[in-house]
């Protein structure tokens, strides 16, 4: 996955520094949205020259390249986490294999369940499960 | 010389089994997910299955299997 993500900012042009490389670590391995200032704590037990100025720099590139996802969440800062391409699965119960898909309609009724709720929809899961349908003769 | 460890109750050997392939397959292609979100896809596998097995005994069974096929 973090070579994945290290593909995706050189393809989209930015330079892989050591610490750059060091602030995506973080992201990648993050399982919350961390902040700048967490996103920078993390990063200094890695390299400890990282400045909290490099890392507010290289979180503001990547939000302008697409490549991570900056939240609000009325907390007075901004929460980053990694844009990966978002997906759901379907795995086939008989023979094991996984189709990954995304659906527009899906994304839609999700945040509409969620609002319908009295939530703003921050994160979820889903997987599918289901056999082929057998071909009419 | 043969390993003469018994297979643990409960669990099932995967030469037993037609399912091993596709269980192996479902947590091996969701790798990059969390343990726990391919644990429990192979899990669903297995026991569409065996829908015999009780939960505990399929989690011990793919678990097993896992281990000793080294998908991780």
């Amino acid at each position: 996955m973090f070579k994945e993500l290290q593909q995706k900012c050189s393809a989209a042009g930015l330079k892989m520094t050591g610490q750059r490389k060091v602030i995506l670590q973080v992201l990648e391995e993050a399982e919350d949205h961390p902040s700048v200032e967490v996103v920078y704590e993390r990063a200094k037990e890695i390299d400890s020259s990282i400045s909290i100025a490099t890392v507010y720099r290289t979180l503001n590139l990547l939000d302008e390249l697409d490549l991570v996802i900056k939240h609000e969440f009325q907390e007075g800062y901004s929460r980053y986490e990694v844009n990966w391409d978002h997906h759901h699965h379907l795995v086939d119960l008989e023979t094991g294999e996984v189709i990954e898909f995304q659906n527009e309609e899906l994304e839609r009724i999700k945040h509409k369940i969620a609002e319908d709720l009295g939530y703003d929809l921050v994160d979820h899961r889903l997987e599918l499960y289901g056999k082929k349908l057998k071909k009419k003769k | 010389m043969t390993c003469n460890i018994p297979v643990q109750e409960g669990v099932r050997k995967p030469a037993d089994c037609k399912c091993y392939s596709a269980v192996m397959r479902t947590y091996g292609a969701l790798r990059d997910e969390p343990h726990i979100v391919a644990m429990d896809a192979a899990i669903r596998v297995y026991r569409y299955h065996h829908p015999e097995d009780n939960k505990q005994d399929a989690h011990l069974t793919v678990e097993r299997w896992l281990a000793d096929g080294h998908v991780h």
